[in-house]
């Protein structure tokens, strides 16, 4: 009966060890900044930009792109890259507003449904509302 | 029985105080307005409402201490406890009463109320641990501009700064390269700061530095490896590549996701191939007879 079940066995095993890598970019663009509240750009997966037949809960992000636009009206401009895993804390990097930029993600578990990245925008002082150039875009690097 | 009709008064509205607005300050007094007969306490608090909290004046916008709220429609002001906002209605009375620029002010409270706001700085992630790349893989760290750099060495080694009144591990943040060289306070005014609100006695005067406060557009230094990573397929730590072959690497932002079930189909099809073993519908029936 082993010997019958090797074959089989074998075959799972090597399916499990195949490791495929997708990428999917998101564009939004982020609120006005008003008064004393950040301008920011949500962005997530959904179950249908996973290739299909694949559960989304077995992926893992590898590395985010990201594009953050600038508000050409407000001065002390700052922005922020947050990443929010599944059941886990908010964890930002400080990114330059008006950029583009790779970030390397240490692998700490699935992304799945309740995970996003937000792009978040502030400034010290500007016109109310303040409004955007243009949009965000984020680029999710995942892999099997 | 005699009653007494008192005359009825008009409404003294768009009457200005008599007296010049930063004495005002200084003794606190109750001013009338253009806009409104009612009488406007201009000291610290007010100006720190109007500026920072853009609340109206008689409004104390409530504490955010619940770190599950970290969403960004809050106002981040509103993560300023309320030991921050006594000092910093003193910091605004300060400013006032030596004609410094109260967008000093400003910027202060705003990145304060960032540190607040991330937890005490801890939600942030360090600038220069090798996490950041442009998109042709080049490794990013940053740092501040020499000028800035002594100012904030000068800082932390300052003797008031054991008696400042001044979060101490927000100065330290703030002073921190890996964490806030893309954005940090006015090191001068902060110095400033740190000294007039400390009981040190070598008092740093203001000399008219600060009347007119001027953003700088990008004050701090981006360094650029002359190396390029490859990205993606390790992520820690990245393994370095010449150019030439990342060319051919590049991420593609916008690439189409994978035919997978191709992919397995054929990696299954070339090891069962390769390994000799029957295939998988020659061990079904075999397991069916």
């Amino acid at each position: 009966m082993n010997k019958k079940l090797l074959p089989l066995g074998l075959m799972l095993l090597s399916l499990s060890s195949v490791a495929a890598e997708f990428s999917v970019t998101k564009t939004s663009t982020p609120y006005p900044i008003s008064g004393g509240a950040r301008g920011h750009s949500l962005h997530r997966l959904m179950s249908t930009d996973y290739p299909t037949g694949q559960s989304m809960h077995a992926a893992r992000l590898r590395a985010v792109s990201w594009t953050a636009t600038s508000y050409p009206q407000s001065t002390g401009e700052r922005a922020e890259l947050c990443l929010q895993r599944q059941g886990g804390t908010l964890e930002c990097d400080y990114i330059t507003p008006g950029s583009s930029g790779t970030m390397p993600i240490p692998d700490v578990g699935a992304w799945g449904y309740s995970s996003h990245i937000i792009i978040r925008h502030s400034h010290a002082s500007g016109p109310y509302p303040s409004r955007p150039l243009g949009s965000d875009s984020v680029t999710f690097h995942m892999s099997y | 029985m005699k009653i007494e009709q008192t005359p009825i008064r008009p409404l003294e509205i768009g009457r200005q105080s008599a007296k010049p607005f930063d004495e005002a300050v200084q003794a606190p007094t109750r001013i009338s307005t253009e806009l409104s007969s009612t009488a406007v306490l201009i000291n610290g608090q007010t100006l720190l409402r109007q500026r920072v909290f853009m609340s109206a004046p008689d409004v104390e916008p409530p504490v955010i201490t619940d770190k599950k709220l970290m969403h960004a429609i809050l106002p981040v002001p509103q993560y300023l406890t309320m030991a921050d906002r006594q000092l910093l209605g003193e910091i605004y009375e300060f400013a006032r009463s030596e004609s410094i620029d109260l967008k000093y002010v400003d910027l202060y409270a705003l990145t304060l109320a960032d540190y607040r706001y991330c937890d005490n700085g801890k939600l942030i992630n360090p600038h220069n641990q090798g996490r950041m790349y442009d998109l042709e893989g080049h490794r990013l760290s940053y740092s501040f501009t020499d000028a800035n750099e002594a100012h904030a060495q000068r800082i932390r080694n300052s003797p008031a700064l054991e008696s400042t009144r001044l979060d101490k591990g927000f100065i330290m943040f703030d002073t921190d390269k890996n964490y806030s060289a893309m954005r940090h306070d006015d090191f001068e005014f902060l110095e400033l700061l740190v000294n007039r609100f400390s009981s040190s006695k070598d008092t740093i005067p203001v000399n008219g530095r600060f009347n007119t406060h001027v953003f700088s557009k990008r004050e701090f230094i981006e360094h650029k490896s002359q190396e390029v990573y490859k990205l993606f397929n390790n992520t820690e730590p990245p393994a370095k590549t010449d150019k030439t072959k990342n060319a051919n690497k590049q991420p593609q932002p916008s690439a189409p996701p994978l035919d997978l079930r191709a992919t397995l189909r054929q990696i299954v099809h070339k090891y069962l191939q390769k390994s000799g073993l029957p295939t998988l519908f020659d061990t079904l029936m075999r397991l069916g007879k």
